[in-house]
Protein backbone atom coordinates (compact mmCIF):
# COMPACT_ATOMS: atom_id res chain seq x y z
CA UNK A 1 0.00 0.00 0.00
CA UNK A 2 2.96 2.34 -0.04
CA UNK A 3 2.08 3.64 -3.47
CA UNK A 4 -1.61 4.35 -3.27
CA UNK A 5 -1.72 7.34 -5.55
CA UNK A 6 1.16 7.58 -7.93
CA UNK A 7 2.28 10.11 -10.54
CA UNK A 8 4.93 8.98 -13.00
CA UNK A 9 6.75 11.53 -15.22
CA UNK A 10 3.63 13.61 -15.67
CA UNK A 11 3.84 16.54 -18.08
CA UNK A 12 1.16 18.96 -19.17
CA UNK A 13 1.22 21.68 -21.81
CA UNK A 14 -1.28 24.44 -22.45
CA UNK A 15 -1.85 26.04 -25.82
CA UNK A 16 -1.51 29.78 -25.58
CA UNK A 17 -1.96 31.74 -28.80
CA UNK A 18 0.06 29.57 -31.17
CA UNK A 19 2.73 28.77 -28.62
CA UNK A 20 2.82 25.92 -26.19
CA UNK A 21 3.50 26.53 -22.57
CA UNK A 22 4.85 23.76 -20.43
CA UNK A 23 2.96 23.90 -17.15
CA UNK A 24 4.14 20.70 -15.52
CA UNK A 25 7.39 18.98 -16.35
CA UNK A 26 8.19 15.43 -15.39
CA UNK A 27 6.32 15.36 -12.10
CA UNK A 28 6.89 12.26 -9.98
CA UNK A 29 5.54 11.56 -6.53
CA UNK A 30 3.39 9.14 -4.66
CA UNK A 31 1.02 9.47 -1.76
CA UNK A 32 0.20 6.79 0.79
CA UNK A 33 -3.30 5.83 1.75
CA UNK A 34 -4.53 8.01 4.60
CA UNK A 35 -1.85 10.60 4.09
CA UNK A 36 -2.46 14.33 3.97
CA UNK A 37 -0.07 15.59 1.31
CA UNK A 38 0.35 19.31 0.73
CA UNK A 39 1.28 20.44 -2.75
CA UNK A 40 3.12 23.66 -2.09
CA UNK A 41 4.33 26.20 -4.60
CA UNK A 42 4.11 29.78 -5.84
CA UNK A 43 1.13 30.84 -7.92
CA UNK A 44 1.46 29.72 -11.52
CA UNK A 45 3.54 26.64 -10.71
CA UNK A 46 0.80 24.37 -12.05
CA UNK A 47 -0.32 23.01 -8.71
CA UNK A 48 -4.00 23.52 -9.53
CA UNK A 49 -3.41 21.89 -12.90
CA UNK A 50 -1.90 18.97 -11.05
CA UNK A 51 -5.05 18.60 -8.98
CA UNK A 52 -7.26 18.81 -12.07
CA UNK A 53 -5.20 16.05 -13.67
CA UNK A 54 -5.67 13.82 -10.63
CA UNK A 55 -9.39 14.69 -10.53
CA UNK A 56 -9.54 13.59 -14.17
CA UNK A 57 -10.94 16.89 -15.45
CA UNK A 58 -8.04 17.16 -17.90
CA UNK A 59 -5.62 14.67 -19.42
CA UNK A 60 -1.86 14.41 -19.14
CA UNK A 61 0.30 14.97 -22.21
CA UNK A 62 2.88 12.55 -20.92
CA UNK A 63 3.15 10.23 -17.99
CA UNK A 64 0.54 8.39 -16.02
CA UNK A 65 -1.45 8.90 -12.86
CA UNK A 66 -2.65 5.80 -11.12
CA UNK A 67 -4.61 4.90 -8.04
CA UNK A 68 -3.95 1.47 -6.55
CA UNK A 69 -2.23 0.51 -9.76
CA UNK A 70 -5.14 1.51 -11.99
CA UNK A 71 -4.67 4.39 -14.37
CA UNK A 72 -6.98 7.36 -13.83
CA UNK A 73 -8.81 8.19 -17.04
CA UNK A 74 -11.59 10.52 -15.99
CA UNK A 75 -13.46 12.13 -13.13
CA UNK A 76 -14.93 9.94 -10.41
CA UNK A 77 -16.63 10.08 -7.06
CA UNK A 78 -13.60 8.41 -5.49
CA UNK A 79 -11.66 11.67 -5.97
CA UNK A 80 -13.77 14.57 -4.85
CA UNK A 81 -12.69 18.17 -5.27
CA UNK A 82 -13.02 21.06 -2.84
CA UNK A 83 -12.54 24.37 -4.62
CA UNK A 84 -11.33 27.76 -3.51
CA UNK A 85 -14.29 29.47 -5.17
CA UNK A 86 -17.16 30.42 -2.84
CA UNK A 87 -19.45 29.87 -5.84
CA UNK A 88 -19.07 26.12 -5.56
CA UNK A 89 -22.21 25.90 -3.42
CA UNK A 90 -25.51 26.02 -5.30
CA UNK A 91 -27.28 29.25 -4.31
CA UNK A 92 -30.73 27.76 -4.96
CA UNK A 93 -30.26 25.01 -2.37
CA UNK A 94 -30.21 25.48 1.38
CA UNK A 95 -27.09 24.53 3.26
CA UNK A 96 -28.58 21.16 4.14
CA UNK A 97 -29.80 20.51 0.61
CA UNK A 98 -26.37 21.30 -0.78
CA UNK A 99 -25.03 18.45 1.31
CA UNK A 100 -27.95 16.19 0.39
CA UNK A 101 -27.11 16.87 -3.25
CA UNK A 102 -23.71 15.28 -2.68
CA UNK A 103 -25.19 12.39 -0.70
CA UNK A 104 -27.64 11.60 -3.49
CA UNK A 105 -24.99 11.87 -6.18
CA UNK A 106 -22.65 9.53 -4.36
CA UNK A 107 -25.31 6.99 -3.47
CA UNK A 108 -26.75 6.82 -6.92
CA UNK A 109 -26.93 3.39 -8.43
CA UNK A 110 -28.18 2.56 -11.87
CA UNK A 111 -31.44 1.26 -10.50
CA UNK A 112 -31.99 4.08 -8.10
CA UNK A 113 -32.25 7.16 -10.24
CA UNK A 114 -31.15 10.50 -8.88
CA UNK A 115 -34.60 12.02 -8.72
CA UNK A 116 -36.79 9.39 -7.18
CA UNK A 117 -36.18 8.30 -3.63
CA UNK A 118 -38.41 6.50 -1.22
CA UNK A 119 -39.53 8.65 1.72
CA UNK A 120 -37.58 6.70 4.30
CA UNK A 121 -34.43 7.08 2.28
CA UNK A 122 -34.95 10.84 2.16
CA UNK A 123 -35.18 10.93 5.94
CA UNK A 124 -31.99 8.92 6.23
CA UNK A 125 -30.21 11.26 3.88
CA UNK A 126 -31.38 14.25 5.87
CA UNK A 127 -30.08 12.78 9.11
CA UNK A 128 -26.79 11.92 7.47
CA UNK A 129 -26.47 15.43 6.03
CA UNK A 130 -27.10 16.88 9.49
CA UNK A 131 -24.25 14.77 10.86
CA UNK A 132 -21.87 16.19 8.29
CA UNK A 133 -23.08 19.70 9.00
CA UNK A 134 -22.45 19.11 12.70
CA UNK A 135 -18.88 18.11 11.88
CA UNK A 136 -18.21 21.54 10.46
CA UNK A 137 -20.10 23.16 13.37
CA UNK A 138 -22.85 24.75 11.32
CA UNK A 139 -25.90 22.81 12.51
CA UNK A 140 -27.90 25.92 13.30
CA UNK A 141 -27.48 27.17 9.73
CA UNK A 142 -29.01 24.20 7.95
CA UNK A 143 -31.90 26.16 6.44
CA UNK A 144 -29.86 29.16 5.36
CA UNK A 145 -29.10 29.84 1.74
CA UNK A 146 -25.44 30.22 0.74
CA UNK A 147 -25.74 33.95 0.05
CA UNK A 148 -26.64 34.47 3.71
CA UNK A 149 -23.34 32.98 4.87
CA UNK A 150 -19.87 34.45 5.24
CA UNK A 151 -17.01 33.19 3.10
CA UNK A 152 -15.66 31.04 5.91
CA UNK A 153 -19.05 29.46 6.53
CA UNK A 154 -19.50 28.76 2.82
CA UNK A 155 -16.19 26.93 2.77
CA UNK A 156 -17.24 24.94 5.82
CA UNK A 157 -20.42 23.86 4.04
CA UNK A 158 -18.40 23.02 0.95
CA UNK A 159 -16.08 20.95 3.14
CA UNK A 160 -19.08 19.13 4.62
CA UNK A 161 -20.43 18.51 1.13
CA UNK A 162 -17.10 17.10 0.02
CA UNK A 163 -16.92 14.89 3.11
CA UNK A 164 -20.46 13.65 2.49
CA UNK A 165 -19.46 12.05 -0.80
CA UNK A 166 -17.13 9.77 1.14
CA UNK A 167 -14.65 9.67 -1.68
CA UNK A 168 -11.42 7.96 -0.74
CA UNK A 169 -9.39 10.89 -1.96
CA UNK A 170 -10.15 14.53 -1.27
CA UNK A 171 -8.58 17.07 -3.55
CA UNK A 172 -8.44 20.50 -1.97
CA UNK A 173 -7.55 23.38 -4.24
CA UNK A 174 -6.50 26.20 -1.90
CA UNK A 175 -9.88 26.02 -0.16
CA UNK A 176 -8.98 28.58 2.49
CA UNK A 177 -6.94 31.01 0.38
CA UNK A 178 -9.72 33.58 -0.04
CA UNK A 179 -10.42 33.86 3.68
CA UNK A 180 -9.09 36.34 6.18
CA UNK A 181 -6.23 35.01 8.27
CA UNK A 182 -8.23 34.38 11.45
CA UNK A 183 -10.95 32.44 9.61
CA UNK A 184 -8.28 30.59 7.65
CA UNK A 185 -6.63 29.44 10.88
CA UNK A 186 -10.02 28.38 12.28
CA UNK A 187 -10.66 26.25 9.22
CA UNK A 188 -7.17 24.78 9.28
CA UNK A 189 -7.80 23.82 12.90
CA UNK A 190 -11.17 22.32 11.96
CA UNK A 191 -9.66 20.27 9.17
CA UNK A 192 -6.92 19.10 11.49
CA UNK A 193 -9.41 18.24 14.25
CA UNK A 194 -11.51 16.16 11.86
CA UNK A 195 -8.61 13.70 11.77
CA UNK A 196 -9.58 12.58 8.35
CA UNK A 197 -6.27 10.89 7.78
CA UNK A 198 -7.65 7.66 9.18
CA UNK A 199 -10.20 7.25 6.44
CA UNK A 200 -9.26 9.65 3.68
CA UNK A 201 -6.31 10.54 1.59
CA UNK A 202 -6.01 14.26 1.08
CA UNK A 203 -4.12 16.31 -1.46
CA UNK A 204 -4.08 19.88 -0.30
CA UNK A 205 -2.86 22.52 -2.71
CA UNK A 206 -1.56 25.72 -1.13
CA UNK A 207 0.92 28.54 -1.59
CA UNK A 208 1.04 29.12 2.16
CA UNK A 209 4.08 27.43 3.70
CA UNK A 210 2.78 27.62 7.26
CA UNK A 211 -0.55 26.15 6.20
CA UNK A 212 1.28 23.21 4.65
CA UNK A 213 3.40 22.71 7.78
CA UNK A 214 0.35 22.90 10.01
CA UNK A 215 -1.74 20.39 8.07
CA UNK A 216 0.37 18.00 6.08
CA UNK A 217 2.09 14.70 6.73
CA UNK A 218 4.02 15.12 3.53
CA UNK A 219 4.91 18.32 1.70
CA UNK A 220 5.54 18.22 -2.03
CA UNK A 221 7.31 21.42 -3.03
CA UNK A 222 6.96 22.72 -6.59
CA UNK A 223 8.77 25.50 -8.41
CA UNK A 224 7.28 27.46 -11.30
CA UNK A 225 8.11 27.93 -15.00
CA UNK A 226 7.73 25.06 -15.64
CA UNK A 227 6.19 23.36 -12.65
CA UNK A 228 8.59 20.77 -11.27
CA UNK A 229 8.86 18.95 -7.97
CA UNK A 230 11.93 20.27 -6.20
CA UNK A 231 11.53 18.49 -2.91
CA UNK A 232 9.34 16.06 -1.02
CA UNK A 233 9.51 16.44 2.74
CA UNK A 234 8.02 14.31 5.47
CA UNK A 235 6.40 16.33 8.23
CA UNK A 236 6.53 14.41 11.48
CA UNK A 237 5.67 17.25 13.84
CA UNK A 238 3.48 15.93 16.65
CA UNK A 239 -0.19 16.87 17.01
CA UNK A 240 -1.61 19.20 18.10
CA UNK A 241 0.74 21.37 16.11
CA UNK A 242 1.72 24.69 17.61
CA UNK A 243 2.38 27.46 15.12
CA UNK A 244 4.67 29.16 17.61
CA UNK A 245 6.79 26.10 18.39
CA UNK A 246 10.45 26.01 17.46
CA UNK A 247 10.15 22.88 15.34
CA UNK A 248 7.27 24.41 13.44
CA UNK A 249 9.27 27.48 12.59
CA UNK A 250 12.37 25.47 11.74
CA UNK A 251 10.47 23.41 9.18
CA UNK A 252 8.86 26.55 7.74
CA UNK A 253 12.27 28.19 7.44
CA UNK A 254 13.68 25.11 5.77
CA UNK A 255 10.96 25.17 3.15
CA UNK A 256 11.31 28.92 2.61
CA UNK A 257 14.98 28.42 1.83
CA UNK A 258 14.06 25.99 -0.98
CA UNK A 259 12.60 28.77 -3.13
CA UNK B 1 -56.33 47.10 7.43
CA UNK B 2 -53.82 45.58 5.08
CA UNK B 3 -50.48 47.29 5.31
CA UNK B 4 -49.10 47.94 1.87
CA UNK B 5 -45.41 48.37 1.06
CA UNK B 6 -44.34 51.99 0.54
CA UNK B 7 -43.86 51.42 -3.17
CA UNK B 8 -47.53 50.53 -3.53
CA UNK B 9 -48.70 53.38 -1.34
CA UNK B 10 -46.78 55.82 -3.50
CA UNK B 11 -48.09 54.27 -6.66
CA UNK B 12 -51.63 54.36 -5.38
CA UNK B 13 -51.18 58.03 -4.52
CA UNK B 14 -50.00 58.87 -8.03
CA UNK B 15 -52.84 56.94 -9.61
CA UNK B 16 -55.41 58.80 -7.49
CA UNK B 17 -53.83 62.13 -8.40
CA UNK B 18 -53.82 61.31 -12.12
CA UNK B 19 -57.42 60.13 -11.91
CA UNK B 20 -58.38 63.37 -10.22
CA UNK B 21 -56.70 65.46 -12.95
CA UNK B 22 -58.42 63.35 -15.57
CA UNK B 23 -61.77 63.84 -13.95
CA UNK B 24 -61.23 67.61 -13.67
CA UNK B 25 -60.37 67.88 -17.35
CA UNK B 26 -63.43 65.82 -18.26
CA UNK B 27 -65.66 67.89 -15.99
CA UNK B 28 -64.37 71.18 -17.45
CA UNK B 29 -65.94 70.18 -20.82
CA UNK B 30 -62.89 71.66 -22.52
CA UNK B 31 -63.04 68.63 -24.81
CA UNK B 32 -66.23 67.12 -26.07
CA UNK B 33 -67.54 64.42 -23.80
CA UNK B 34 -67.54 62.13 -26.84
CA UNK B 35 -63.76 62.12 -27.12
CA UNK B 36 -62.81 62.69 -23.47
CA UNK B 37 -65.21 60.73 -21.27
CA UNK B 38 -65.11 61.01 -17.51
CA UNK B 39 -63.89 58.20 -15.33
CA UNK B 40 -67.41 57.57 -14.09
CA UNK B 41 -68.52 56.80 -17.64
CA UNK B 42 -65.49 54.62 -18.29
CA UNK B 43 -65.98 52.62 -15.12
CA UNK B 44 -69.70 52.27 -15.77
CA UNK B 45 -69.03 51.00 -19.29
CA UNK B 46 -66.39 48.63 -17.97
CA UNK B 47 -68.84 47.29 -15.44
CA UNK B 48 -71.69 46.82 -17.91
CA UNK B 49 -69.39 45.29 -20.52
CA UNK B 50 -68.14 42.81 -17.96
CA UNK B 51 -71.57 41.90 -16.63
CA UNK B 52 -73.89 42.22 -19.59
CA UNK B 53 -71.56 42.25 -22.56
CA UNK B 54 -69.01 39.85 -23.84
CA UNK B 55 -65.90 41.56 -22.45
CA UNK B 56 -65.23 38.85 -19.92
CA UNK B 57 -65.50 36.10 -22.52
CA UNK B 58 -63.34 38.08 -24.90
CA UNK B 59 -60.78 38.63 -22.19
CA UNK B 60 -60.69 34.95 -21.29
CA UNK B 61 -60.39 34.11 -24.96
CA UNK B 62 -57.35 36.39 -25.25
CA UNK B 63 -55.73 35.11 -22.08
CA UNK B 64 -56.13 31.51 -23.21
CA UNK B 65 -54.42 32.28 -26.51
CA UNK B 66 -51.59 34.02 -24.66
CA UNK B 67 -51.22 31.10 -22.27
CA UNK B 68 -51.12 28.66 -25.17
CA UNK B 69 -48.67 30.80 -27.10
CA UNK B 70 -46.38 31.28 -24.13
CA UNK B 71 -46.43 27.59 -23.20
CA UNK B 72 -45.58 26.54 -26.72
CA UNK B 73 -42.86 29.16 -26.98
CA UNK B 74 -41.28 28.26 -23.65
CA UNK B 75 -41.09 24.61 -24.67
CA UNK B 76 -39.69 25.55 -28.07
CA UNK B 77 -37.19 28.06 -26.67
CA UNK B 78 -35.98 25.65 -23.99
CA UNK B 79 -35.52 22.82 -26.47
CA UNK B 80 -33.64 24.97 -28.96
CA UNK B 81 -31.47 26.60 -26.30
CA UNK B 82 -30.56 23.25 -24.77
CA UNK B 83 -29.75 21.85 -28.19
CA UNK B 84 -27.52 24.86 -28.84
CA UNK B 85 -25.89 24.44 -25.43
CA UNK B 86 -24.71 20.96 -26.25
CA UNK B 87 -24.04 21.31 -29.98
CA UNK B 88 -21.92 24.02 -31.57
CA UNK B 89 -23.49 23.36 -34.95
CA UNK B 90 -26.97 23.88 -33.56
CA UNK B 91 -25.72 26.97 -31.75
CA UNK B 92 -24.45 28.60 -34.92
CA UNK B 93 -27.68 27.79 -36.75
CA UNK B 94 -29.75 29.19 -33.89
CA UNK B 95 -27.61 32.31 -33.75
CA UNK B 96 -28.13 32.88 -37.45
CA UNK B 97 -31.89 32.34 -37.18
CA UNK B 98 -32.11 34.68 -34.20
CA UNK B 99 -30.10 37.35 -35.98
CA UNK B 100 -32.43 37.14 -39.00
CA UNK B 101 -35.76 36.85 -37.22
CA UNK B 102 -35.33 38.87 -34.04
CA UNK B 103 -35.34 42.30 -35.74
CA UNK B 104 -38.59 41.51 -37.58
CA UNK B 105 -41.59 43.00 -35.76
CA UNK B 106 -44.45 40.54 -35.51
CA UNK B 107 -46.77 43.00 -37.17
CA UNK B 108 -44.60 43.02 -40.30
CA UNK B 109 -45.23 39.32 -40.69
CA UNK B 110 -48.98 39.56 -40.35
CA UNK B 111 -49.85 40.02 -44.05
CA UNK B 112 -47.77 36.98 -44.88
CA UNK B 113 -49.28 34.91 -42.08
CA UNK B 114 -52.73 36.01 -43.21
CA UNK B 115 -52.08 34.68 -46.70
CA UNK B 116 -50.41 31.48 -45.62
CA UNK B 117 -52.58 30.51 -42.67
CA UNK B 118 -55.73 32.61 -42.96
CA UNK B 119 -57.13 34.73 -40.17
CA UNK B 120 -57.56 31.98 -37.63
CA UNK B 121 -56.31 31.19 -34.20
CA UNK B 122 -53.21 29.61 -35.74
CA UNK B 123 -52.31 32.96 -37.22
CA UNK B 124 -52.54 34.75 -33.88
CA UNK B 125 -50.55 31.99 -32.18
CA UNK B 126 -47.85 32.26 -34.84
CA UNK B 127 -47.56 36.01 -34.36
CA UNK B 128 -47.26 35.52 -30.60
CA UNK B 129 -44.68 32.77 -30.95
CA UNK B 130 -42.61 34.85 -33.33
CA UNK B 131 -42.71 37.88 -31.02
CA UNK B 132 -41.72 35.89 -27.97
CA UNK B 133 -39.47 33.11 -29.16
CA UNK B 134 -36.37 35.09 -30.11
CA UNK B 135 -36.04 37.29 -27.03
CA UNK B 136 -36.67 34.25 -24.86
CA UNK B 137 -33.97 32.28 -26.66
CA UNK B 138 -31.56 35.17 -26.27
CA UNK B 139 -32.24 35.34 -22.54
CA UNK B 140 -32.05 31.61 -22.00
CA UNK B 141 -28.79 31.29 -23.87
CA UNK B 142 -27.35 34.22 -21.94
CA UNK B 143 -28.42 32.45 -18.75
CA UNK B 144 -26.85 29.16 -19.78
CA UNK B 145 -23.63 30.90 -20.74
CA UNK B 146 -23.53 32.85 -17.49
CA UNK B 147 -23.50 29.64 -15.44
CA UNK B 148 -20.27 29.58 -13.41
CA UNK B 149 -17.86 27.17 -15.08
CA UNK B 150 -17.15 25.58 -11.72
CA UNK B 151 -20.58 23.89 -11.92
CA UNK B 152 -19.34 21.99 -14.95
CA UNK B 153 -16.46 20.61 -12.93
CA UNK B 154 -18.79 19.74 -10.05
CA UNK B 155 -21.16 17.95 -12.44
CA UNK B 156 -18.22 15.95 -13.81
CA UNK B 157 -16.84 15.23 -10.39
CA UNK B 158 -20.18 14.09 -8.99
CA UNK B 159 -20.73 11.97 -12.11
CA UNK B 160 -24.05 13.56 -13.06
CA UNK B 161 -25.73 12.46 -16.25
CA UNK B 162 -26.60 15.11 -18.85
CA UNK B 163 -30.22 15.05 -17.72
CA UNK B 164 -29.31 15.48 -14.06
CA UNK B 165 -26.98 18.30 -15.01
CA UNK B 166 -29.84 20.00 -16.88
CA UNK B 167 -32.41 19.79 -14.12
CA UNK B 168 -30.21 19.97 -11.05
CA UNK B 169 -27.75 22.61 -12.18
CA UNK B 170 -28.23 24.34 -15.52
CA UNK B 171 -31.93 25.26 -15.16
CA UNK B 172 -31.78 26.63 -11.63
CA UNK B 173 -28.55 28.46 -12.46
CA UNK B 174 -30.22 30.12 -15.45
CA UNK B 175 -33.50 30.86 -13.66
CA UNK B 176 -32.89 34.62 -13.17
CA UNK B 177 -32.40 34.96 -16.92
CA UNK B 178 -35.37 32.75 -17.63
CA UNK B 179 -37.64 34.86 -15.46
CA UNK B 180 -36.54 38.13 -17.03
CA UNK B 181 -37.03 36.46 -20.41
CA UNK B 182 -40.54 35.49 -19.36
CA UNK B 183 -41.30 39.07 -18.35
CA UNK B 184 -40.23 40.34 -21.76
CA UNK B 185 -42.19 37.51 -23.35
CA UNK B 186 -45.31 38.36 -21.44
CA UNK B 187 -45.18 42.04 -22.46
CA UNK B 188 -44.46 41.21 -26.08
CA UNK B 189 -47.15 38.55 -26.31
CA UNK B 190 -49.78 41.08 -25.22
CA UNK B 191 -48.65 43.48 -27.89
CA UNK B 192 -48.60 40.79 -30.54
CA UNK B 193 -51.99 39.47 -29.52
CA UNK B 194 -53.74 42.81 -29.53
CA UNK B 195 -52.35 43.94 -32.83
CA UNK B 196 -53.13 40.56 -34.38
CA UNK B 197 -56.69 40.63 -33.09
CA UNK B 198 -57.25 44.09 -34.46
CA UNK B 199 -55.84 43.17 -37.83
CA UNK B 200 -57.44 39.75 -38.19
CA UNK B 201 -60.82 40.69 -36.75
CA UNK B 202 -63.04 38.42 -34.74
CA UNK B 203 -61.69 34.98 -35.43
CA UNK B 204 -64.53 33.28 -33.69
CA UNK B 205 -67.88 34.96 -33.24
CA UNK B 206 -66.54 37.03 -30.35
CA UNK B 207 -62.87 37.74 -30.78
CA UNK B 208 -60.64 38.85 -27.97
CA UNK B 209 -59.86 41.98 -26.01
CA UNK B 210 -58.10 43.58 -28.98
CA UNK B 211 -61.17 43.10 -31.09
CA UNK B 212 -63.31 44.54 -28.30
CA UNK B 213 -61.32 47.79 -28.33
CA UNK B 214 -61.36 47.91 -32.12
CA UNK B 215 -65.13 47.46 -32.23
CA UNK B 216 -65.73 50.14 -29.60
CA UNK B 217 -63.82 52.54 -31.86
CA UNK B 218 -66.03 51.62 -34.79
CA UNK B 219 -69.09 52.50 -32.71
CA UNK B 220 -67.33 55.67 -31.50
CA UNK B 221 -67.80 54.36 -27.99
CA UNK B 222 -64.83 56.08 -26.32
CA UNK B 223 -65.73 54.99 -22.78
CA UNK B 224 -65.65 51.43 -24.18
CA UNK B 225 -62.22 51.99 -25.77
CA UNK B 226 -60.91 53.28 -22.45
CA UNK B 227 -62.55 50.41 -20.58
CA UNK B 228 -60.62 48.00 -22.79
CA UNK B 229 -57.39 49.84 -22.05
CA UNK B 230 -58.08 49.80 -18.32
CA UNK B 231 -58.57 46.04 -18.44
CA UNK B 232 -55.22 45.62 -20.17
CA UNK B 233 -53.49 47.87 -17.63
CA UNK B 234 -55.06 46.00 -14.72
CA UNK B 235 -53.99 42.63 -16.07
CA UNK B 236 -50.50 43.98 -16.66
CA UNK B 237 -50.29 45.14 -13.05
CA UNK B 238 -51.64 41.87 -11.70
CA UNK B 239 -49.20 39.78 -13.69
CA UNK B 240 -46.20 42.04 -13.03
CA UNK B 241 -46.74 42.85 -9.37
CA UNK B 242 -48.33 39.66 -8.17
CA UNK B 243 -47.36 36.74 -10.35
CA UNK B 244 -43.84 37.75 -11.38
CA UNK B 245 -43.01 39.57 -8.15
CA UNK B 246 -44.10 36.55 -6.15
CA UNK B 247 -42.25 34.16 -8.40
CA UNK B 248 -39.08 36.19 -7.96
CA UNK B 249 -39.52 36.54 -4.21
CA UNK B 250 -39.88 32.78 -3.87
CA UNK B 251 -36.91 31.95 -6.05
CA UNK B 252 -34.13 34.22 -7.22
CA UNK B 253 -34.56 36.81 -4.48
CA UNK B 254 -34.64 34.20 -1.75
CA UNK B 255 -31.55 32.62 -3.26
CA UNK B 256 -29.66 35.89 -3.62
CA UNK B 257 -29.52 35.42 -7.37
CA UNK B 258 -31.41 38.51 -8.55
CA UNK B 259 -29.67 40.07 -11.49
Amino acid sequence: MSKYLELKSVSKKYQQQNKEELVLKNVNFSVKKGELAAILGPSGCGKSTLLKLIAGFIKTDQGIISKEGRIIRGPGLDRIMLFQDFEQLFPWLTVLNNIIFALKASRKTEKNSFNFWPGQFRQDLKLLAKEYLAKVKLSQYQDYYPHQLSGGMKQRVALARTLAVQGEIMLMDEPFASLDSQTRQDLQQLLSDLQLNNSRTILFVTHDIREAVFLADKIIVLKDNPGEVISVLANNLPYPRQRSSEQFNQLSEKITSLF
Amino acid sequence: MISLPDKFKQRLGWILLLALIWQLIAASHFFSELIFPGLDKIILTLFTSLTNGNLLKQLIFSLIIIAQGLTLTVILALSLSILAYFSELAASLLETLTALAHPLPGIALMPLILIWFGAGKTAILLVIIHSVLWPLILNLRAGFNAMPSIYNLIAQNYCLTKLEFLFKILFPAALPYFISGLKISWARSWRALISAEMLFGAINSLGGIGWYIFQRRVFFDLPGVFAGLVVIILIGIIVEDFIFARLEAKTVQKWGMSK
